[in-house]
């Protein structure tokens, strides 16, 4: 018997509760990252166009039917507005669309409409004013990213208060257990600390599911969001897998230290006598 | 070995204080084998558990080895509980979901004890108990008497200075205490170990060679 082996026996054990618990954590991972890789949402866009360098920039959105006459709008643009400041910020790979940015000049924006309405392959200009309209208005893709969210919101929440029931479960069920390590020679603090390895390890486990899970799923539901949205009006962005990283971890956090303080404040309060001399009683 | 000096100790506040040791006083030498009998609530298992460093006191002194226990850190009342004390619980106290061998290892695992070490010691334990063909049987399925066989054999692990049994044979047929009654004699006479036995039954008192009453 090793810290480590008991460590195992006690997983197996509250196998039933730790799956749950798993899973849970499994499920809002993927979604997480389902969500920070499907990002469909224009708001996303204007941030990141607002966050460009050059503050006073035009967000201006192209949708194409082909990679080709995607590169031919391009350089007519570029052609068009020589080197005056466009930029290509992104190039989708889902779909055909080009971002440029562009100073906030008329002169400008007129040369770019004329290159437009000559290069004939048929594309629409949107510039940050209009993308807000089309926010406004909600489509398809602002709305099937509002239901991730909000399932996002749903899972996180019920996952949260699963947790600490799962917890409260499993811990008062290991109180007898530990009470007896305890007159064993364990101390409390090494208890507590065995205790939250456990979470730790189960949460983690879920974590690393779900985030595979969801690196999966998100190129099918990309395309099936895609599919749900109306193509030639919403500007659809790209991957920001940063982005994933760090919200996913934000949440593990929270899953982590939520777990460890109710875990924590509970083991603190048991006295551990109490539960040698009289059991569940008290 | 152990001192203790004008103990202590009371439950509750206020009017619902219940004094439940007063000025108590009691020496435990090295190999000695005290009974301590007294009626129902006068405080038997209050004291083992002071002495087991489970239990504080609100004043007096106890010393183990001439140390201070009352000055030990939460990691030294660890270990005493785990290398220098052994408990024997009248309901046994075993980790019901842990094989006998390994509720026997667990103490040793807290100790620090290296793990070959500690397998020669537990087969050495489990046929001194007479229940080596138990090794991995889970505890919950063991009867009474092998229960307690088994905390006993779990509370001698770590070679202890001492052995708390806490009416280790009042929940156990006639026979099966005449077996952990013979064990604590066994244990006391080959490895002079010391035994403070808290007891109803005037016959298992009888066994011990000092007593004493509360
Ligand atoms: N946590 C507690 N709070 C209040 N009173 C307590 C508490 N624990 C024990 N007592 C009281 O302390 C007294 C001594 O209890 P203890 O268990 O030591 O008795 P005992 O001598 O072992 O009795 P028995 O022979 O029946 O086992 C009892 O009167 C009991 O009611
Ligand atoms: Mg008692």
């Amino acid at each position: 018997m090793t810290k480590a082996k008991l460590l195992r026996h006690y997983i197996k054990m509250n196998r039933g509760l730790y799956r749950a618990l798993f899973v849970q954590t499994m499920v809002v991972f993927a979604l997480l990252f389902v969500i920070a890789n499907t990002n469909l949402t224009v708001e996303m866009q204007l941030s990141q166009a607002k966050n460009t360098e050059n503050a006073d920039v035009y967000d201006i959105m192209y949708e194409f039917s082909d990679e080709s006459s995607c590169t031919l709008a391009y350089d007519s643009i570029t052609a068009a507005i020589g080197d005056e400041g466009a930029e290509l910020i992104m190039k989708s790979t889902v779909f055909i669309n080009i971002r440029l940015s562009i100073p906030e000049q008329t002169s400008l924006m007129e040369k770019i409409q004329t290159a437009v309405d000559s290069s004939g392959v048929g594309y629409s200009i949107y510039t940050k004013n209009t993308v807000k309209q089309i926010e406004k208005s909600g489509s398809g893709a602002l709305n099937f990213n509002s239901i991730l969210k909000l399932l996002l919101l749903i899972t996180m929440t019920s996952t949260a208060i699963g947790l600490v029931g799962v917890l409260l479960i499993s811990l008062y069920r290991r109180e007898y257990d530990l009470s007896i390590q305890y007159v064993c020679g364990a101390s409390k603090g090494g208890l507590i600390s065995a205790t939250l390895a456990e979470y730790f390890l189960v949460t983690l486990a879920g974590a690393a599911a779900g985030t595979v899970l969801g690196a999966i799923l998100s190129p099918f539901v990309r395309v099936f969001a895609g599919a749900g949205a109306d193509v030639g009006v919403i500007p659809l962005s790209f991957a920001p897998k940063a982005g994933a990283l760090v919200y996913g971890l934000f949440v593990y956090l929270f899953i982590i230290l939520a777990t460890a303080a109710v875990t924590l404040i509970r083991l603190r309060a048991v006295d551990m006598l109490d539960r040698v001399r009289y059991g569940d009683n008290i | 070995m152990i001192s203790l000096k004008n103990i202590y100790k009371s439950y509750g506040k206020g009017e619902a204080v219940r004094n439940v040791l007063t000025d108590f006083s009691l020496d435990i030498a090295p190999g000695d084998f005290i009974s301590i009998r007294g009626r129902s609530g006068c405080g038997k298992s209050t004291l083992l558990y002071i002495l087991g460093c489970l239990e504080s006191y609100d004043s007096g002194e106890y010393l183990y080895k001439g140390e201070d226990v009352s000055k030990m850190s939460e990691k030294q009342l660890a270990r005493m509980r785990g290398k220098e004390i052994g408990f024997v619980f009248q309901s046994f106290f075993l980790i019901p979901s842990l094989t006998c061998y390994e509720n026997i290892e667990i103490p040793m695992m807290y100790a620090d004890i290296p793990p070959k070490q500690r397998k020669d010691k537990i087969i050495t334990l489990l046929s001194e108990i007479g229940m080596s063909e138990y090794a991995n049987q889970k505890a919950a399925t063991l009867s009474g008497g092998q229960q307690q066989r088994v905390a006993i054999a779990r509370a001698l692990s770590c070679d202890p200075g001492i052995i708390l049994a806490d009416e280790p044979t009042g929940n156990l047929d006639e026979a099966s205490g005449e077996d952990v009654i013979s064990l604590f004699e066994r244990i006391n006479n080959d490895f002079g170990t010391a035994i403070l036995l808290v007891t109803h039954d005037p016959a298992v008192a009888s066994r011990a060679k000092l007593h004493r009453t509360l």
